[in-house]
């Protein structure tokens, strides 16, 4: 497992792009550009020779947790995160809800785990973004243990519907078979 | 790739077979291959079952309809603004990263 994953850390993490999108204009005074959706802007960047645009879009610098990354990080620096949930934007009783576990989409993070985040969190499974190597501040807040981990990439996987049924499968049939696995 | 075991059935009558053996299965050869492999029915029903088990393994399950905190959470995380002001001032951007 790599020294970053399951860890939570400082990261810039970008909203989604949502219409309207506003469309920075260059170097300058002018304001930013706007597309009321997708459609006109794709049909404008066409006719600008398949150009590609900077889009503005909102991001905050918040702590996330760590749950994957590429398997060459060389090629490929991205790292998967989710969002955390501070406890100071809940109720005492929603608090509780999510202590519990009640809801799948929260995992808690015990806070004698995660002694250098400043609240109490949960990670928030529906809130999985990428984010580069660059944007993620170095030094970790906390981390969770190899189980808990596998927990979360279970309510991943549930939360976003990945169909990993085929390549399951295929582990079982090879395992029955006597096939030997990589080392992980 | 599905594990599951299609079944057809046919009458006793229309073919000649062993009788079945709990626990042993019989190949039968036609110019060296096995052309068909004879089960116990009780042996056939664990197969199918394990058959069944490994298409059911890799399914997820369905995650619970939104809560009333969950709409909350949403609304709180994914609208930008919601958590803390937008900074949208190049000045104080500035002057902010400065002090940095």
């Amino acid at each position: 497992m790599s020294e970053r994953i399951g860890h939570a850390v400082w990261a810039l993490a970008p909203y989604a792009p949502e219409a309207p999108f506003r469309l920075y204009p260059g170097p300058g005074d002018r304001p930013p550009v706007v597309a009321s959706n997708i459609k006109p802007l794709r049909a404008a960047l066409t006719r600008g020779g398949d150009a590609e645009v900077t889009v503005l879009t909102p991001a905050k610098v918040r702590p996330v947790l760590v749950v994957a990354e590429a398997s060459d990080t060389s090629y490929d620096p991205g790292l998967l995160v989710l969002r955390l949930l501070s406890f100071d934007k809940l109720g005492e009783a929603e608090r509780a809800q999510v202590r519990e576990g009640k809801d799948p989409r929260y995992f808690h993070l015990h806070p004698s785990g995660f002694k250098d985040l400043p609240q109490e969190n949960a990670a928030i499974v529906s809130t999985l973004t990428r984010v580069a190597q660059t944007a993620v501040e170095p030094g970790s807040l906390g981390a969770l243990n190899r189980n808990e981990l596998r927990v979360i990439h279970e309510r991943i996987a549930a939360y976003f519907r990945l169909d990993l049924g085929a390549m399951v499968r295929r582990m079982v049939l090879e395992r029955a078979a006597g096939t030997p696995r990589p080392e992980p | 790739m599905e594990a599951s075991l299609h079944t057809i059935e046919i009458q006793s009558g229309s073919v000649r077979v062993p009788e079945p053996v709990a626990g042993t299965a019989t190949v039968v050869r036609r110019y060296k291959q096995p052309q068909a492999v004879i089960l116990h029915p009780r042996d056939f029903e664990r197969l199918s079952q394990d058959a069944r088990l490994v298409d059911e393994i890799g399914l997820s399950e369905p995650f619970p309809p939104f809560t009333p905190l969950a709409r909350k959470v949403h609304l709180l995380l994914e609208t930008p603004g919601a958590e803390a002001p937008l900074l949208e001032d190049g000045e104080m951007l500035e002057a902010l990263l400065a002090q940095a």
